[in-house]
């Protein structure tokens, strides 16, 4: 073959490789982790505090189709804190024999009251609107949860000694809080998420 | 009843003074329950508190720092907390103990009185104590001593109280309590065989049985505010209470003034009042302020509930206070004599100084008393009280030796001089040896030398 025959092969080599869709380039980065600490202080323990990545600007994120579940047994919230992409459905359970309600005074639930209701009975409430919404039980006032309804699905929940890990997250610069419910706001960091590899934040509330 | 008889009352005074003894000691084993550690935490012996105990007491019967951490008993709650976000609405959420908050307090006493009639005595268990004390949610606490049993009768409320303790600038008290205007609180002395004078000591020929201990009725606001690196502080009250005897009238039952007493309220009854308490309430303030040492509220408390070397708080406080009361007196000759409600406006006014250096720490009070009887009469007294303790290098010993002096201008001066030693067997079980020797006192049997042997235990 003389050398005006491999031409031909190796211009559509590159054509055909310039033709590839960005998305598929994309598919080769390696999405990283988020992880640290959080310390509370005048808590018993440094769980429950959900540490996520705020509002990033120019992305939404749809919500999952599935709805994540909050249970009301043993007289408690199970969990405690539920974190959430806003927009999504949550379903609340009745798994006591006894009668249970479900209401908040937190404007970014818009107050729902979803009334009382016995064991087996589901209800299902949508979060429009980013923000705390606080749970309470008119019947049983021992009985509290927090949903944070947040702008990015990148978000966890700290273990009893304040660790946590955030999956998943493109390399970048992110705006990062934590919130705990005895926090009278959520502190905030910038964190970079390098191209492979985890970037490491802690926290003191 | 005429003057006479007060005069008779003055040279019992003695017997008044003497039988002004032992108001309850205690520790509180519920707080020990609340933060699984040690009495020593905050006795150096109980109940003598050491900084870090008085910082706890100034918080509301709360750690000082994070309090929350430190807690290892449930609690109940009535109310969550996210509560407080639908107040008005509905109710301000709070908490009650969710364990035991009561303690139990045993004392066994041995007397050796040689001069007197009986020279040993066992009492065997000579008081069974309850101890209440715990918090209601963030901003309440409560306390009471209660003398379930002692000297083998049923015995009444020592002390029982609320506080509001919102900030450290602006607390409130309300109950029966030992008001912060005592020079040094008698309930929490090391030296266990007799109260202070201070606080205790009547104007018996004015029929003025008031004192700070055990307890007055009525309201205290009080506060402070720590000092510079939040070392030493600032600490005041105010106090409004009835001003109704110091627990002179119910010590006195048992002794030769009884028959005097009860014929007084007769009297005083029939003229249309109570001996002790009247319209006119009794007034009172007080201020220290501590230079160096931990802050008055705790700054500077370490994290952690420290054993070793605890009691050192090296500082000086410096303090005042002025009680201004009230009292129903018999006024006139004795042949024109009348009961007036308010026949009695006295008041006690003095400075203390207690020192902290090391495992050393020395206190000292000066007072003077004053009542003034409408019909122009007048009965002063000067007292003053230093007592010393030191932590030896095995710090489960503790010796103490208190002196104390009284110049009435209705009696003779004499002095008292207690010589103390506390052995801890435990944290919570003590043995302490006490021995007092009286001078220039009158010649009564109440007033011989005397050594006891006591015998206490908290749980």
């Amino acid at each position: 073959m003389n050398r005006r025959a491999l031409h031909v092969p190796l211009l559509m080599i590159v054509a055909i490789g310039l033709s590839l869709p960005l998305g598929t380039l994309e598919a080769t980065t390696v999405n990283g982790n988020i992880t640290g600490t959080v310390h509370v202080k005048r808590a018993r323990n440094n769980g429950n505090v959900v540490v996520y990545i705020d509002k990033i600007p120019g992305k939404t994120f749809a919500p999952p189709g599935n709805h994540p579940a909050m249970d009301q047994k043993k007289m408690v919230f199970i969990p405690h804190v539920l974190p959430i992409v806003v927009g999504t459905t949550v379903d609340f359970l009745n798994s006591d024999p006894v009668n249970h309600n479900i209401f908040t005074p937190s404007a970014a639930g818009d107050k729902f009251n979803l009334g009382t209701w016995p064991a087996g009975i589901v209800k299902t409430y949508t979060f429009k609107k980013p923000g705390i919404v606080t749970l309470l039980c008119n019947v049983h006032p021992e009985m509290s949860a927090y949903i944070v309804v947040t702008e990015t699905p990148y978000f966890d929940v700290t273990n009893s000694n304040g660790a946590f890990t955030i999956r998943g997250v493109p390399p970048g610069s992110y705006s990062v809080s934590a919130w705990h419910e005895r926090s009278k706001r959520a502190v905030t960091q910038t964190v970079t998420v390098p191209a492979s590899g985890s970037a490491t934040v802690n926290f003191e509330l | 009843m005429g003057k006479r008889k007060f005069l008779l009352m003055g040279l019992c005074l003695a017997a008044v003074i003497a039988v002004l003894d032992n108001d309850p000691a205690f520790g509180v084993p519920s707080f020990a329950r609340k933060y699984h550690t040690s009495c020593s935490t905050c006795h150096i012996a109980p109940p003598k508190l050491n900084g870090f105990g008085r910082a706890f007491r100034n918080n509301g019967y709360r750690m000082p720092g994070n309090d929350e951490d430190l807690i290892k008993q449930d609690r109940v709650q009535l109310g969550a907390p996210a509560w407080k976000q639908v107040w008005p609405e509905g109710l301000w959420p709070s908490d009650i103990p969710g364990g035991t908050f009561i303690g139990i307090a045993l004392e066994s006493n041995l007397s050796i009185t040689p001069k007197a009639r009986v020279t040993t005595e066992f009492d065997g268990i000579e008081e069974v104590g309850l101890l209440l004390g715990g918090t209601l949610g963030e901003t309440f606490s409560f306390f009471s001593d209660l003398e379930l049993f002692e000297d083998g009768k049923p015995g009444g409320i020592g002390r029982a109280f609320v506080n509001y303790t919102p900030s450290h600038q602006f607390n409130l008290t309300v109950g029966m309590f030992e008001p912060r205007a005592a020079p040094f609180s008698n309930h929490l002395r090391l030296t266990r065989q007799t109260s202070y004078l201070t606080n205790v000591f009547p104007t018996v020929p004015a029929g003025n049985f008031f004192g700070f201990s055990p307890n007055q009725r009525g309201v205290e606001l009080w506060g402070g505010a720590e000092g510079p690196k939040k070392k030493g502080g600032l600490l005041y009250s105010f106090g409004v209470v009835n001003g109704q005897f110091g627990g002179a009238a119910e010590a006195l039952e048992e002794s030769p003034l009884r028959s005097t007493i009860e014929e007084i309220e007769e009297e005083a009854e029939e003229h249309g009042g109570e001996f002790d308490v009247n319209s006119g309430k009794d007034v009172y303030v007080q201020a220290s302020y501590k230079i160096g040492g931990l802050g008055v509220f705790g700054g500077g408390a370490t994290e952690s509930l420290t054993q070793t070397n605890n009691w050192r708080d090296d500082s000086l406080t410096l303090g005042g206070y002025y009680y201004r009361g009230t009292t129903g007196a018999f006024i006139g000759n004795e042949e024109e004599e009348e009961f007036l409600n308010s026949g009695n406006h006295f008041y006690r006014a003095g400075v203390t100084a207690d020192w902290w250096f090391k495992d050393l720490n020395v206190f000292a009070a000066y007072q003077y008393n004053h009542d003034r009887l409408r019909d122009r009469r007048e009965f002063n007294a000067k007292l003053f009280m230093v007592e010393g303790s030191y932590v030896l290098p095995w710090p489960w010993i503790i010796p103490a030796v208190r002196f104390e002096s009284v110049d009435p201008s209705f009696g003779r001066s004499f002095n008292r001089t207690t010589l103390s030693a506390t052995i801890l067997l435990r944290a919570n079980a003590l043995l302490t040896f006490d021995g007092t020797a009286s001078r220039k006192a009158p010649n009564l049997p109440i007033f011989e030398n005397q050594i006891k042997v006591g015998f206490r235990v908290y749980f």
